[in-house]
C-alpha cells in the first residue's frame, strides 16, 4: 500500500484490514466509484462504511462531536494558568491588525496539532455511527475476527500517511477496545486565510476591529480555538465531511411499504406500556435514514447550489422513466409518492407502477430535494429491476451527476452498467468533433474520475483490487467473463451431444 | 496450453509450418491435434488467443483448421471432433454469441468450440469429450 500513487486532489482513500468480510482493501473514492465482485465479498460493507464515515466527520454541522470536542478544548483541560488561551487571544489581536497574518504561537500550534492527531473527541462519533449504520449492538462484531483484540483497522484520509499536505486517521477496533489516531501535516499549511481568521475573531467577540486595536474581555478564546480546530479538521479531511445519502438495495420495497412501517412504529410507540413489550424489528441505520429522509422530504428550501442537480432529476425522468415522479402531502401531511406517465392526466400510486419506477423514484426524489453539488450519493445495485437498455441510460445519467459535482458510489453486478461506464471512459479520449451520432455522447468521464474496485473472494476474506478499462476491449475486467465462459461451455457441451445424436 | 496428460499416441501439427505447404492467405487455426486413447480417436483444431478477438473470426480460423484436417484424415475413420479455443483472458459474452452461432463442421460433425484458458491442460477438454460417450 505504501507504494501506491498519492491520492488525487478532492479524492480520499480508505484502507481496511479485517473489516466484515473484507480481509484487505485500499480504495480511493473518486467522483465515480464502482464496487464489483461476487456476492458476500463486502461491497455493501464498504459502501456503508463510507456513508458512516461521512456522517461521523461532518464536524461542525451539529450532528456529531461538538460536545466531545468542547470537552477536549475546555479551559480546564488546557495548560495551567490558561497561558495558551491568553496567547491565543494575543494572536487573535495580531491577526486583526497585522499584514501578513502572523503565525500562531508555538504552544497554540502544538496544542491544535495534538487535538488533531489524537482525536479522542471523535471516537464516540465514529463508534456510534458505525454501530448505527450497520445496525449492530457491538462494534467488535464488524471485525472479521471478532475474537481478537483490536481486530479490524479502518484508515481514512485525503492523503498518504506522512505525505505532504496530508492527513490520515486510523481507527482500530475489536473485542477489547477501540482506538483512533491520526497523522496530520503541519497545521500552517491549512490555516484559514486572513479574511476568514478575522471573521472568526469577530464571531468570538463584540469587538470591532475597525474601532480598536485590542480585544475586549468578552473575547471567547475557547470558541476561537474551536473554530480553528473545526476549520483545520474539515480542511484535512475534505471531502469526507460532505453530506452523504444512501439508497439501499431494498429501496423499492421501502417505497411500497413505508406507510405500513411508519404506522407500525407509531402504533408501537403510542401503545408502549399498555401491553407486554414486543421485539420491534431493528432497522439498520442506512435503511432508517432512507425511510426518515423519504418521510421528511419536500419541506425543505432549495438552495441555489441544488438547482443543477435538481435539473438532472428531470433529465433522469425523461431519459429513463418516460414520466414524472411527484411528491404531495395531503391531510395528515404524510408524503404520497406518485408517478405520471408522459401524456397522462392522472397520477399513479407507486404501488401500481412498474418495479422500474419504484426503483428509480427515490433517485429522482433525492436529486430533487436532497442531493446537491459536493454531496455523495451511494446507490446499491442501481441496475435492479431495469432492462439492460435502461441500465445503460441510467449509467449515463449518473455520469451527468458526476459532471454536476455529485460524487457517486455504486455497488453493482451488472455487466451492462459496467460496459456503459467503460464506454463513457473510452469516449473521453475521442475528440468532441468526432462524437457525432454516438448515443449519449454529450457526457464522458475521464479515467481519473472513475475508480472501479473488484472484490475478490479468498480463503481469508475478500481482497479488493482496482481494475481499469482494458484499452483493447473497452471493458472492465471482471469475473463475469468466467461465468459467461462457464455457461457457454455448458451450452456447447449440450449442443455437441445433441449433434452427436443418440448413443449406440 | 498444457499438453500434460494427453494420450501417449498423439501428434500436434503447427499449421504455420512452411513445410506443410499451406497457402499463406488460407484461413487456419494455430494447431491441429490428433490423438488416440481408450479406443477413441480425437481431432482437435486449436486456436490460441492471447488478447481480445472476434468470435466470428476465431470460428473461421477453427473451421479453416478443420478443413485442412479433413484432407488428412483417412476415409472412414471414426473420431471425436473437439474444436478448442484457448484464450489468455476472459471472453466477453458478445464474442461468445458469435461462437454459438458458428459451429465448426468436420465430416458432418458440427460442434461448438470448447473454451479453455491458455495454460490449462488440453486433457481436461478431451476427458470432457470422453464422458459424453
Amino acid at each position: 500500500m505504501t507504494n501506491r500513487q498519492p491520492v488525487r486532489q478532492n479524492d480520499y482513500r480508505i484502507d481496511i484490514e479485517d473489516f466484515g468480510p473484507i480481509q484487505r482493501a485500499s480504495v480511493d473514492v473518486r467522483p465515480f466509484t464502482v464496487f464489483i465482485g461476487p456476492s458476500n465479498t463486502g461491497k455493501s460493507y464498504l459502501a456503508i462504511l463510507i456513508y458512516a464515515l461521512h456522517r461521523s466527520l461532518d464536524v461542525g454541522h451539529g450532528r456529531v462531536p461538538w460536545r466531545a470536542l468542547d470537552a477536549r478544548i475546555a479551559p480546564s483541560t488546557i495548560t495551567p494558568g490558561n497561558k495558551l488561551l491568553k496567547d491565543l487571544k494575543t494572536w487573535a489581536t495580531r491577526v486583526s491588525g497585522e499584514q501578513p497574518v502572523p503565525s500562531p504561537p508555538p504552544n497554540v500550534t502544538a496544542y491544535i496539532d495534538e487535538v488533531l492527531r489524537n482525536p479522542k473527541w471523535l471516537e464516540s462519533a465514529i463508534t456510534d455511527e458505525l454501530r448505527r449504520c450497520f445496525g449492530v449492538d457491538r462494534l467488535d462484531v464488524l471485525a472479521r475476527r471478532p475474537d481478537t483484540g483490536l481486530g479490524a483497522r479502518v484508515g481514512f484520509g485525503a492523503g498518504d500517511e506522512g505525505g505532504p499536505e496530508s492527513a490520515r486517521y486510523e481507527f482500530r477496533f475489536g473485542l477489547d477496545d477501540h482506538r483512533l489516531s491520526g497523522h496530520v501535516a503541519p497545521i500552517s499549511s491549512r490555516l484559514p486565510d486572513a479574511a476568514r481568521l478575522k471573521e472568526m475573531v469577530a464571531e468570538c467577540t463584540d469587538w470591532n476591529p475597525f474601532d480598536d486595536d485590542t480585544l475586549d474581555d468578552d473575547f471567547d478564546s475557547t470558541s476561537f480555538l474551536r473554530l480553528i480546530v473545526v476549520h483545520l479538521f474539515r480542511a484535512f479531511t475534505a471531502p469526507m465531511h460532505r453530506p452523504a445519502y444512501y439508497l439501499p438495495a431494498d429501496r423499492t420495497g421501502v417505497m411500497h411499504s413505508h406507510q405500513v412501517v411508519v404506522s407500525t412504529l407509531v402504533q408501537s410507540a403510542t401503545t408502549a406500556g399498555l401491553r407486554p413489550s414486543t421485539n420491534v424489528p431493528m432497522l439498520s441505520g442506512v435503511l432508517a435514514d432512507f425511510l426518515n429522509q423519504l418521510i421528511a422530504m419536500g419541506g425543505e428550501q432549495r438552495p441555489a447550489r441544488r438547482k443543477p442537480v435538481a435539473k438532472l432529476a428531470s433529465g433522469l425522468e425523461r431519459a429513463v422513466l418516460n414520466g414524472s415522479v411527484q411528491l404531495t402531502r395531503k391531510g395528515t401531511g404524510y408524503p404520497h409518492f406518485t408517478y405520471r406517465p408522459d401524456g397522462w392526466k392522472d397520477d399513479l400510486p407507486l404501488m401500481r407502477t412498474s418495479s422500474m419506477v419504484s426503483e428509480l423514484a427515490p433517485v429522482v426524489l433525492y436529486l430533487r430535494h436532497l442531493v446537491q453539488r459536493g454531496s455523495v450519493l451511494i446507490i446499491e445495485e442501481p441496475e435492479s429491476h431495469l432492462h439492460p437498455a435502461m441500465q445503460a441510460a441510467f449509467a449515463r445519467e449518473l455520469a451527468r451527476l458526476v459532471r454536476a459535482g455529485v460524487r457517486i458510489v455504486i455497488t453493482t453486478h451488472s455487466e451492462w452498467f459496467l460496459e456503459q461506464i467503460g464506454n463513457l471512459v473510452r469516449l473521453f479520449s475521442l475528440p468532441e468533433n468526432q462524437r457525432a451520432g454516438i448515443t449519449g455522447a454529450d457526457v464522458a468521464l475521464s479515467p481519473e474520475e472513475v475508480g472501479a474496485w473488484l472484490f475478490k473472494p479468498g480463503p481469508e476474506g475478500s481482497v479488493v483490487e482496482e481494475v481499469e478499462v482494458d484499452p483493447e476491449t473497452g471493458l472492465f475486467p471482471t469475473d463475469y467473463d468466467e461465468v459467461s465462459q462457464s455457461l457457454y461451455n455448458e451450452g456447447a457441451d449440450i449442443f455437441n451431444r445433441l449433434q452427436e445424436g443418440p448413443r449406440e | 496450453m498444457s499438453m500434460h496428460g494427453v494420450p501417449v499416441e498423439h501428434v500436434t501439427v503447427d499449421l504455420d509450418c512452411d513445410a506443410l505447404g499451406i497457402a499463406a492467405d488460407r484461413k487456419r487455426c494455430d494447431y491441429l491435434f490428433f490423438g488416440e486413447g481408450q479406443n477413441v480417436a480425437w481431432v482437435s483444431p486449436i486456436e490460441l488467443k492471447g488478447g481480445a478477438f472476434r468470435g466470428g473470426s476465431a470460428a473461421a480460423q477453427l473451421q479453416g483448421g478443420a478443413d485442412i484436417a479433413d484432407a488428412w484424415i483417412p476415409p472412414g475413420l471414426r473420431f471425436r471432433f473437439v474444436p478448442v479455443l484457448a484464450s489468455g483472458q476472459g471472453v466477453h459474452r458478445e464474442r461468445l454469441t458469435a461462437l454459438r452461432r458458428t459451429p465448426i463442421t468436420l465430416r458432418g460433425q458440427s460442434r461448438r468450440p470448447v473454451l479453455i484458458r491458455c495454460g490449462a491442460p488440453l486433457t481436461d477438454v478431451l476427458q470432457q469429450a470422453m464422458t459424453s460417450d
